[in-house]
């Protein structure tokens, strides 16, 4: 496992360029069973920049269902240590002010989660 | 055997005084009866003295071997359908295992294991007995050894028809797991996609292209979306795609007309990367067949369109999340 910011150079700037929309919907990932708003995806991301950005979707959908990180059966650890980082180096990204769901959106996360599983 | 020198007493003492012949062996039969229980009487007395009987023990496993195989031969030969039935019975078993889990299949062995020893320890009493009789065939009555030999032969036979199930079982495990089996199990047993798949026209895509990743968008469709990382050419890392409002089941659809617009065909690698869903970590710990898995149909599905053909599907964890990678036949 990696250690420091997961978001270095034109990544970092790419992420932290995003502009926050609260009028935007979320849409279902159905690959990682997560919410996802459009607002939150920069175009040019790495590789690597794109998988920590796909590491923190999955870590906020644990948030989002209020289970714990360790109650991923892969590997209990690596969304915790992904959060924790996160939290340790901070940067500005959409997808922090949407730790909570309106009733709405977690209305329409139950409903995908129920459709696609 | 009875012994040969009280035997010729027997015959001697059947002759006439006068040494002549005589036609009437009633008394010539009654002496060799007679000789014959004094021989088993001192068998008995030799085993309790603790000497060796005069009967040999390679002689006994000789007749109880000869007894099972003359069964199994038999069984082979008079029965070659029976035996043909047993191997099949297995060998469908065989394919049938696989396609239960390992859990429910390991209940299924136990139990199965359980009853074979019942079934054993019912008839090993028995079995010893009639090899005991056969081996060692002196003071029993013809009818009794008959009724022995026959019991090891029906023995014999079962053997054969148990080792032909179980070679068939073991060989159609095996078979299941071939590609030609997965050619048959493709044709016959995985669901059809869905008709609107076949008859569905997929609206125009929108294509987008950065330095690490392929996009595709349709319009009027905000929630449909496609991304790829392309690390060389014919390997294909899709990272997302969203169905967003098309209709079900043409996922794979729109998988390969996004990699065919884009002139990016998986010819070598499709995998499809940081997967978490429920549906496919239940699979992967469950053990089934990632090509079953929704992803892996989808995949499936794309790769026929596109005229290419799969080799082998498998799941890598990675990062606390899998990946499902697909190898192309060349």
């Amino acid at each position: 496992m990696d250690s420091g910011p997961l978001f270095r150079d034109n990544d970092l700037r790419l992420v932290e360029s995003l502009v926050y929309d609260p009028t935007l919907k979320p849409n279902f990932d159905p690959m990682r069973d997560c919410l996802v708003w459009a607002d939150e995806r920069p175009e040019g991301l790495t590789p690597a920049g794109y998988e920590h950005l796909l590491d923190l979707f999955i870590a906020r959908s644990f948030i989002h269902r209020d289970l714990d990180f360790s109650a991923h059966s892969l590997d209990p650890d690596y969304f915790k240590q992904i959060w924790d980082r996160a939290m340790e180096y901070k940067f500005e990204w959409p997808g922090f002010k949407r730790l909570r769901l309106s009733a709405e959106e977690k209305a329409f996360f139950d409903s995908e989660l129920a459709h696609n599983n | 055997m009875p012994n040969a020198n009280t035997e010729q007493q027997a015959i001697d003492s059947a002759k006439s005084p006068r040494g002549e012949e005589r036609t009437d062996f009633s008394d010539l039969y009654k002496g060799i009866v007679q000789a014959q229980q004094a021989d088993s009487k001192r068998q008995v007395m030799d085993i309790r003295d603790g000497k060796e009987p005069s009967h040999s023990f390679l002689q006994g496993a000789k007749n109880v071997l000869g007894a099972i195989g003359k069964g199994a031969w038999n069984e082979v030969t008079d029965h070659p359908l029976r035996v043909g039935a047993s191997g099949g019975v297995g060998f469908v078993l065989g394919v049938g295992a696989t396609f239960i889990s390992r859990p429910v299949a390991t209940a299924v062995g136990i139990v199965s294991l359980g009853a074979a020893g019942l079934e054993l320890a019912a008839h090993a009493p028995k079995w010893y007995q009639d090899a005991k009789i056969t081996a060692n065939p002196q003071g029993y009555s013809p009818f009794q050894i008959a009724r022995a030999e026959n019991s090891l032969q029906k023995l014999g036979a079962g053997t054969v028809d148990v080792s032909a199930g179980m070679l068939g079982g073991l060989g159609g495990a095996k078979f299941a797991k071939s590609e030609s089996f997965a050619m048959i199990k493709d044709s016959l047993i995985r669901k059809p996609p869905p008709v609107v798949a076949a008859e569905f026209k997929m609206p125009e895509l929108q294509l987008h292209r950065d330095d690490f990743s392929i996009k595709t968008t349709i319009a009027g469709n905000d929630r449909a979306w496609f991304r790829a990382e392309i690390p060389y050419k014919g390997s294909v890392h899709v990272t997302d795609i969203y169905r967003g409002d098309l209709p079900k089941g043409t996922g794979g659809k729109f998988l390969a007309e996004s990699l065919l617009k884009h002139g990016e065909l998986p010819t070598d690698l499709l995998v499809f990367r940081g997967v978490t869903n429920i549906p496919t970590m239940a699979a992967y710990r469950a053990g089934t067949d990632p090509a079953l898995s929704v992803l892996g149909k989808t995949g499936t599905e794309a790769l026929k369109i596109l005229g290419l053909t799969p080799k082998s599907y498998w799941f890598n964890v990675r990062n606390g999340k899998l990946d499902l990678i697909i190898t192309m036949a060349r």
